[in-house]
C-alpha cells in the first residue's frame, strides 16, 4: 500500500482543512518543530485504522484546541492496483466512507463500521478490539512505519502480516492461518498443564491425580499398618492361648504335687510330738552339767589361786628381812655424818670468822686514816684560792679604769670626732688676702686657723684687716654648720670620758684599760682552778666527818688486835686474811658434804621405812586372801564331800547328756527328713500354684484385652478400605500415566513445532539480515560489517569488521536507531517487492552525524527505488541531494502543499 | 425326601481392584445378592440350606458386612442354615466366626466346624467337612465314614475344595468318587466360582461373580433328594453384576452401530462392569467422534467402564493429511527414527521422551489439525 494524498480538518494544530499529496518515492515532509508533521501521520494512522465512532482519550485528543468542530481526514491510497479514498469524522457525528475509483470518479463502496472493517482488512490490518487501535494492529506497517512515541522495536515480534508481505520473496513459506492457529491452540493446552518454567502446573489435573495418588499410597500405609498390627494381636492371641495351655498344665501338676506333700506333712507331725518330749528332759539334764561343770571350774580355780598366794607370801618375807638389815645400816650412816659436821667443822668455822672480821676491820682502818689526811689537805688549797680571788677583786674596784663597753664607746666617739674635725676642716671656706700692703694684721672673729694668709673659716667670720677696715665672710651653709655641731657634741663626750677617769689623755685612758684586764684575768685564772678543784673533789667537806666517824667504828671492831698488829705491814695483812679465807672456804665444804651424807641416808631410811609398810601390809592382805579361798572350797565341797566327789559327778552327767543328744539328733534327723521336707515343698507348690493362677488371670485380661483390640479394628472396616483404596489406586495410576503421556506428547509436539517454527523464521530473517547489514556497513563507513536479525525479523546486535559483537542494547542511542531505521526500511523494500509499500520515518534520524546523515541519504534514496517513503524532518537541507518531493507543513497550520 | 438350598463363595466382603472407584458398590451388590438367596430359600420353603465355605472373603471383613450377612441369617429363621469355614474363611482362633458381629447369629444357623455327623433332620444325617487352614493337600472328605448297615437316612456330604480330576496341586483335593465311595446321597461343595453339576456332586458356583473371567455364575441350586434316586437339581439365578469384557475392531460406522446394538442388548449397564478394548483401523473423524460420545455415555451409565482413551483413536497415523509446511516438517521430526530422544537435536533438548509419548505428540497433532479443519 502506498499513499497518495492526506487531508486533516479540525485535526490539532491544523484547524483549516490542508492536504498533502506523495509522490511514489521518497517525500520529505519538511516543517519545523511542532509545525504538525507528526500529526499528518496520526490522521494517516487513524483514519485507516481506527473505528470512526472510537470514544478512545486519544480521540478525544485529536480535536483542535478551542473548537467543537470534529477532526475529520480523507486519506487516498493504492492496493493491488486499486485507488481507494477513505474519509473518516471523529467525535462529533462521527462517519465513516471507503470510496474506490472507478473510471476516473470514486464510488462509494462502504459506510460506517463496514467502511472501517473493509479498510483494515484491505490493508491487512488487525482490527482493536476497543478503545484506540495500538501500533501492531497496523498489519505490515507495524515494521514499515516509525512514528514518534512509538518503540523503537516491539518487545517480542512483528505483527504477523510482515511475514506475509516478505513471503515473496523468501522460497520458505511463512505459516499458515491454520498453522499459527493450531500453535496458539497448542501453547493453550500446554499453558494449561506447564508453566512459564515447564513445571507441571499445580492446577493441572495431571498433578491433582498424582496428588490423590500420593494420598491414597498415604492411606494404604497407614491402613497397611493396622492390619499388620491386628495381625500382631492375632498372632499374640496364639502365644497368649498356649501360654494359657500351658499354664493350666502346670497348674495340674502342681495341684497334685500338693497333695501329695500333705501327705508327707502328716506322717511327719508323728516324729515331731517324739521330739517335743524328749526336749525338756535333755534340757535338765543339761542344765545340771553346766551347774556342776561350774562348781567344778569354781574349786579348781580357786585351789590354783591359794597355791600361787602361799609363794607370793613367802617370797614378801624375804623382802620384809632384807628391808630391816638395810633400814639399821643407813640409821647408822646418818647420825655418824651429823656428828662429823656438827660437832667439829661448825665450832671451827666460827673461830675463823672471828679472826678474819678483826684482821679485816684492821686493814678498813689504815685505808680510811690515809684517805682523810688527803682530804684535808684539798680544804686547805681551795681556802687559799677563795682568799687570792678576794683580793684581786679588791684591787680592781680600786683601779677605777673604763669597763671594755665604756672602752669601746669611746675609742668609737673618738674617731668620730676625728672624722667630724677633718669634714669641717673640708668644708670650711678658704679665706686668702693678699694685700698690697703686707704686715696689716689681719683678725678673724671668731678666730679661725690659719697658714700664712689663707684662712680656714668655718662659721661667718669677720676679718678685721688692719687699716682696711673689716671683712665679712659668710657661707659654707647649712652642712658646715652641722658638722661643725658633730665636731663640737663629739668634744664635749669625749672630754667627759677622760675627765669621770680621771686621765690626760687616751693613751693614759688605755693604760687604765690594760691595768684593769691583766687583773681581771688573773682572777679568772685563780676562779678556774677553784671550779676545778671544785668539780673533782666535791663533797670533801662532807666527807671527812664520815671518815672520821668510820675510824672509830673499825678501831672499835679491831679491838686490841688493832694494836697488836699495828707495826705489820698492810701487805702482810692480806695475806694473813687470804690464808684465813681459804681455811675458811675448806671447812664449809667439809660441812657441806657431811650435811650432804646425812640427808641422803635419811631420805633412804624413810624410803625403806615405807616399803616396810607396804610388805607388811601385802603379807597381811595375801594371807587374807588365801583364807578366804580355802573356806569357800570348803563350803563348795561339803555338798559334794570331796573334790575327787565332784568330780566323779560331773563325769557321770556328761554321759548322760551326751547319750541324750545323740537320741535327739537322730530323730532330728528323720525331722528335716520327713516333717520339714514336705513341708516346705508344700508351701512352696502353694505359692507356685498361686504364682500360675495370678499368671492365668493376668494373660485372660491381655486376652481379653487384645480380643477387644481385634473387634475395634475389625469395626473399622480395614480391609474394606484397604481393597477400595487399591482399585482408586490402580484407577488413578492409570490415569496418571495416560495423563503424563498426553502432558509429554503434548511438550514434545510443542517443542517440535516451535523448533520447526525457529527453522522458518531463520529462513525468513536471511534476506533481511544481509541488506540491513549491507547498508549498516555503508552508513557506519565499515567499521561495522553486519547487522544480526533473529527469527522474528528484529536486530539483536551488530558485528564489528573482524567478527566482535556487539548486543544492539550496547550500541550508542543514535547507531542503535540507525539499525532499527534501516531494518524497517530493508522490511519496507523486501516487502515491497511485488507491490510498493508505505515507509514512514517520522523525524528518525536526528541524531545522526553529518557524515552518517548523508550515507543514510543515499541508503534511503536507493530503497526509495523500491517503496514509497515519507521522511519527515526539520533538516531538509541534509537530504537536499536526494532525488524526492519535497512536502512543507506550514508552522501556522496555513501551509499548504508545494 | 429333602429339599435345601446349595451355596457357597459368597465371598462377602470381596471387592475387585480392577473396578476402581466402583469397587464399594461391588459389595453393596454383593449383599443385595446375599438377601435374595435368603429371599429364595423361604420362598422356595427349602428344609434348610448349606453353605460350603467362603461365605466371606477373609477375616478382616467388615463387621458391618457380618452384621448384615448375621441379619439376612436371621430374617429366614427358623430354616436351619448349616454352614461350613471354607479356605478363605477357615476356623481357627480369632477368625471371622469368633466375631462379636457374628455371635448375633439365631440358633437356627449352625457352625460346623468339627468333623462329626450331624443331623439336618430325622431323615437326613450331614458330613461337613470343616476347613481350618488356608492351604491344604489333604482331602478334607477322607473321613466321611460308609454308610452303616441298613442306615436309610439321607446322607450329604459338605466340603469345600477342588475336585482332584484337575490338578494333583489342587487345594483340598476332593476326591471325585466321593460320593460314591462315602454312598452319600449328595456331596455339597464350595470353591469353584463356576457352577459345575456332576451326578451327586455339585458346585453352584458364586451367586455372585467376583471378576472378569469367571463363567457360570450368578446362580444357587435348589436340591431335591429321594433317597436312592439321583438327586433333582434346579440353578436359581441370583446374581447382580455383570463382568463384561469386549474387544473391537472399527472400520466403517456400521460397526459402531453394531456394538452399539450389543451393549444395548447387555440390559441396564449399571449392573455391568465394562472392560472395552477397542482397535481404530479408520481415521474416519465422524466415526472417532461417535465412539468418543459411546465412551463418555456409557462412562456414565455404567457401574464401571475401563475404556482407555486411547483405544479411540487410529492406529495408523497418515503422514499425508498434514498439510505442508511448518506442521509437516513437525511430523517429518516425529516420525524420524529416534525422535524425542537426545540424539534428535529437535525437540528433545531439556529431556528424553517415550515412543509411546512420541506417538502421542504425533496423534496431538493430528488432533488439532481435525479440530481447526472445521
Amino acid at each position: 500500500m502506498i499513499v497518495e494524498e492526506i487531508s486533516l480538518e479540525h485535526w490539532r494544530g491544523f484547524g483549516q482543512r490542508h492536504s498533502f499529496s506523495f509522490g511514489s518515492g521518497l517525500n520529505l515532509l519538511a516543517g519545523e518543530n511542532e509545525a504538525g508533521k507528526s500529526t499528518i501521520f496520526e490522521a494517516l494512522w487513524r483514519v485507516m485504522f481506527d473505528r470512526h465512532n472510537s470514544t478512545a482519550s486519544e480521540i478525544r485528543d485529536m480535536q483542535t484546541e478551542g473548537t467543537s468542530l470534529p477532526p475529520t481526514a480523507s486519506v487516498v491510497f493504492t492496493q493491488s492496483g486499486k485507488r481507494y479514498r477513505i474519509s473518516k469524522r471523529f467525535i462529533n457525528h462521527p462517519s465513516s466512507e471507503l470510496w474506490l475509483e472507478e473510471k476516473g470518479g470514486y464510488r462509494l463502496i462502504h459506510e460506517g463500521d463496514m467502511a472501517d472493517r473493509k479498510v483494515i482488512e484491505i490493508v491487512g490490518g488487525v482490527e482493536s478490539a476497543k478503545g484506540a487501535s495500538r501500533d501492531y494492529h497496523r498489519g505490515i506497517s507495524h515494521a514499515l512505519w516509525y512514528l514518534q512515541r512509538e518503540e523503537p522495536l516491539p518487545g517480542e515480534s512483528w505483527n504477523i502480516a510482515i511475514r506475509d508481505g516478505l513471503g515473496s520473496v523468501i522460497q520458505k513459506v511463512a505459516s499458515t492461518p491454520q498453522d499459527e492457529k493450531i500453535l496458539s491452540l497448542i501453547e493453550e493446552d500446554y499453558q494449561n498443564v506447564f508453566t512459564p518454567a515447564g513445571k507441571l502446573k499445580g492446577s493441572s489435573e495431571l498433578v491433582a491425580a498424582e496428588k490423590r495418588a500420593e494420598e491414597i499410597k498415604n492411606e494404604l500405609v497407614l491402613l497397611a499398618e493396622k492390619k499388620r498390627s491386628l495381625d500382631v494381636h492375632r498372632e499374640s492371641i496364639e502365644t497368649l492361648l498356649s501360654a494359657v495351655a500351658e499354664l493350666v498344665q502346670r497348674k495340674e501338676v502342681t495341684e497334685e504335687l500338693i497333695s501329695k506333700f500333705r501327705e508327707e506333712v502328716k506322717a511327719g507331725a508323728e516324729i515331731e510330738s517324739t521330739l517335743q518330749k524328749m526336749g525338756p528332759v535333755l534340757e535338765s539334764k543339761e542344765l545340771e552339767l553346766i551347774a556342776a561343770e561350774k562348781l567344778l571350774g569354781d574349786v579348781r580355780k580357786r585351789n590354783m589361786e591359794i597355791e600361787s598366794l602361799t609363794k607370793e607370801l613367802e617370797s614378801l618375807r624375804e623382802e620384809i628381812i632384807q628391808n630391816e638389815v638395810d633400814l639399821r645400816a643407813t640409821s647408822r650412816t646418818k647420825i655418824n655424818a651429823h656428828e662429823r659436821w656438827h660437832d667439829e667443822a661448825e665450832p671451827k668455822l666460827k673461830q675463823i670468822e672471828l679472826s678474819l672480821a678483826r684482821m679485816k676491820a684492821i686493814e678498813r682502818l689504815r685505808k680510811l686514816e690515809k684517805d682523810r689526811l688527803r682530804l684535808r689537805g684539798i680544804v686547805d688549797r681551795k681556802r687559799s684560792l677563795t682568799e687570792k680571788i678576794v683580793r684581786g677583786r679588791e684591787e680592781l674596784t680600786a683601779l677605777k679604769a673604763p669597763g671594755e663597753k665604756e672602752w669601746s664607746d669611746y675609742r668609737q666617739m673618738e674617731n668620730e670626732l676625728r672624722i667630724a674635725e677633718a669634714e669641717v676642716r673640708a668644708s670650711a671656706i678658704r679665706v686668702s688676702f693678699r694685700l698690697e700692703k703686707s704686715g696689716r694684721g689681719i683678725e678673724p672673729t671668731p678666730p679661725a686657723s690659719h697658714e700664712g694668709n689663707e684662712y680656714s673659716i668655718d662659721r661667718p667670720t669677720t676679718f678685721k684687716i688692719e687699716g682696711v677696715g673689716d671683712v665679712e665672710v659668710k657661707g659654707g651653709g647649712k652642712s658646715l654648720e652641722e658638722a661643725r655641731d658633730g665636731v663640737e657634741k663629739a668634744r664635749q663626750i669625749v672630754e667627759a670620758v677622760l675627765l669621770r677617769f680621771s686621765s690626760g689623755s687616751t693613751q693614759d685612758l688605755g693604760v687604765l684599760v690594760e691595768k684593769r684586764r691583766m687583773g681581771e684575768a688573773a682572777i679568772s685564772e685563780v676562779e678556774m682552778e677553784l671550779k676545778l678543784l671544785e668539780s673533782e673533789e666535791s663533797g670533801v667537806e662532807e666527807e671527812l666527818p664520815r671518815i672520821d666517824e668510820g675510824i672509830e667504828q673499825e678501831k672499835a671492831r679491831a679491838g686490841e688486835t688493832a694494836a697488836e698488829f699495828s707495826a705489820i705491814g698492810g701487805q702482810k695483812i692480806r695475806e694473813i686474811i687470804e690464808s684465813m679465807e681459804k681455811d675458811k672456804e675448806e671447812l664449809i665444804r667439809s660441812i657441806d658434804s657431811c650435811q650432804k651424807e646425812e640427808r641422803e641416808a635419811s631420805e633412804r631410811e624413810s624410803t625403806l621405812l615405807v616399803s616396810k609398810g607396804k610388805l607388811d601390809g601385802d603379807s597381811a592382805k595375801v594371807h587374807a586372801r588365801a583364807i578366804v579361798l580355802g573356806e569357800e572350797n570348803f563350803r563348795t565341797l561339803s555338798q559334794f564331800g570331796s573334790l575327787q566327789l565332784l568330780e566323779q559327778r560331773v563325769d557321770e552327767l556328761r554321759g548322760s547328756v551326751t547319750e541324750q543328744r545323740i537320741a535327739v539328733a537322730e530323730l532330728g534327723k528323720d525331722y528335716a527328713e520327713k516333717v520339714e521336707g514336705p513341708r516346705k515343698r508344700l508351701s512352696e507348690s502353694e505359692s507356685d500354684l498361686s504364682a500360675i493362677m495370678k499368671r492365668k488371670e493376668d494373660i485372660d485380661h491381655k486376652l481379653i484385652e487384645v480380643r477387644t483390640r481385634i473387634d475395634a479394628a475389625a469395626g473399622e472396616n480395614i480391609h474394606s478400605r484397604i481393597t477400595d483404596l487399591e482399585a482408586e489406586a490402580n484407577q488413578v495410576s492409570e490415569r496418571v500415566a495416560t495423563l503424563t503421556r498426553r502432558a509429554n506428547g503434548l511438550r514434545l509436539l510443542r517443542e517440535t513445532v516451535l523448533a520447526c517454527r525457529q527453522a522458518v523464521s531463520t529462513e525468513f530473517s536471511k534476506p533481511v539480515a544481509a541488506l540491513v547489514s549491507r547498508w549498516f556497513e555503508t552508513v557506519t563507513g565499515g567499521r561495522y560489517d553486519g547487522v544480526e536479525v533473529n527469527g522474528e525479523l528484529l536486530p539483536t546486535g551488530a558485528r564489528k569488521s573482524g567478527g566482535e559483537s556487539t548486543m544492539l542494547h550496547r550500541l550508542s542511542h543514535g547507531t542503535r536507531e540507525q539499525v532499527v531505521v534501516l531494518v524497517r526500511l530493508a522490511l519496507g523494500v523486501l516487502s515491497s517487492e511485488k507491490e510498493r509499500n508505505l515507509v514512514v520515518l517520522d523525524d528518525r534520524l536526528v541524531n545522526a552525524d553529518p557524515v552518517r546523515l548523508k550515507r543514510l541519504s543515499s541508503v534511503i534514496e536507493e530503497a526509495a527505488g523500491k517503496c514509497q517513503i515519507v521522511l519527515a524532518t526539520c533538516n531538509e537541507l541534509s537530504y537536499m541531494n536526494v532525488p524526492g518531493k519535497l512536502i512543507r507543513v506550514p508552522v501556522d497550520g496555513m501551509g499548504g502543499m508545494q | 425326601m429333602v429339599k435345601f438350598l446349595h451355596t457357597a463363595d459368597w465371598q462377602v466382603g470381596a471387592s475387585s481392584t480392577v473396578a476402581g472407584t466402583s469397587s464399594r458398590e461391588l459389595r453393596r451388590n454383593r449383599l443385595k445378592v446375599v438377601k435374595r438367596i435368603g429371599r429364595e430359600a423361604v420362598e422356595r420353603h427349602v428344609d434348610f440350606m448349606i453353605v460350603a465355605g467362603d461365605m466371606f472373603e477373609n477375616h478382616d471383613v467388615d463387621d458391618m458386612l457380618v452384621s448384615e450377612v448375621v441379619g439376612v441369617l436371621n430374617s429366614i429363621a427358623p430354616i436351619p442354615v448349616f454352614i461350613i469355614p471354607g479356605n478363605h474363611d477357615f476356623s481357627g482362633h480369632e477368625c471371622v466366626w469368633e466375631r462379636k458381629s457374628w455371635k448375633g447369629v439365631g440358633g437356627h444357623v449352625r457352625f460346623l466346624a468339627e468333623q462329626e455327623e450331624i443331623s439336618a433332620n430325622e431323615a437326613t444325617v450331614l458330613y461337613p467337612c470343616p476347613v481350618h487352614q488356608k492351604r491344604s493337600g489333604l482331602d478334607p472328605t477322607a473321613w466321611i465314614p460308609a454308610r452303616g448297615e441298613g442306615d436309610l437316612r439321607l446322607r450329604i456330604g459338605i466340603a469345600h475344595g477342588s475336585l482332584d480330576t484337575i490338578s494333583d496341586l489342587a487345594n483340598f483335593p476332593i476326591d471325585g468318587k466321593r460320593a460314591e465311595k462315602a454312598a452319600l446321597d449328595y456331596l455339597a461343595l464350595g470353591d469353584w466360582h463356576g457352577m459345575k453339576i456332576d451326578g451327586r456332586t455339585a458346585y453352584p458356583g458364586t451367586p455372585e461373580q467376583t471378576n472378569f473371567g469367571e463363567e457360570r455364575t450368578g446362580n444357587v441350586l435348589i436340591v431335591t433328594l429321594h433317597g436312592g434316586s439321583m438327586p433333582e437339581i434346579e440353578a436359581v439365578h441370583v446374581g447382580e453384576t455383570r463382568w463384561l469384557d469386549l474387544s473391537r475392531d472399527f472400520r466403517e460406522s456400521s460397526d459402531v452401530a453394531q456394538f452399539e446394538k450389543e451393549l444395548k442388548e447387555q440390559g441396564n449397564p449399571a449392573s455391568c462392569v465394562f472392560r472395552v478394548r477397542t482397535r481404530l483401523l479408520t481415521d474416519d473423524v465422524q466415526l472417532i467422534d461417535r465412539l468418543r460420545i459411546l465412551r463418555h455415555s456409557l462412562g456414565e451409565e455404567a457401574l464401571f467402564l475401563d475404556w482407555p482413551e486411547e483405544c479411540i483413536r487410529p492406529i495408523t497415523l497418515d503422514a499425508q493429511s498434514i498439510p505442508a509446511g511448518l506442521l509437516a516438517d513437525a511430523e517429518l521430526l516425529l516420525a524420524a527414527p529416534g525422535a524425542g530422544t537426545r540424539a534428535d537435536g529437535v525437540g528433545a533438548g531439556t529431556r528424553e521422551y517415550t515412543a509411546e509419548e512420541v506417538a502421542e505428540a504425533r496423534y496431538l497433532l493430528r488432533d488439532y489439525l481435525r479440530r481447526t479443519d472445521r
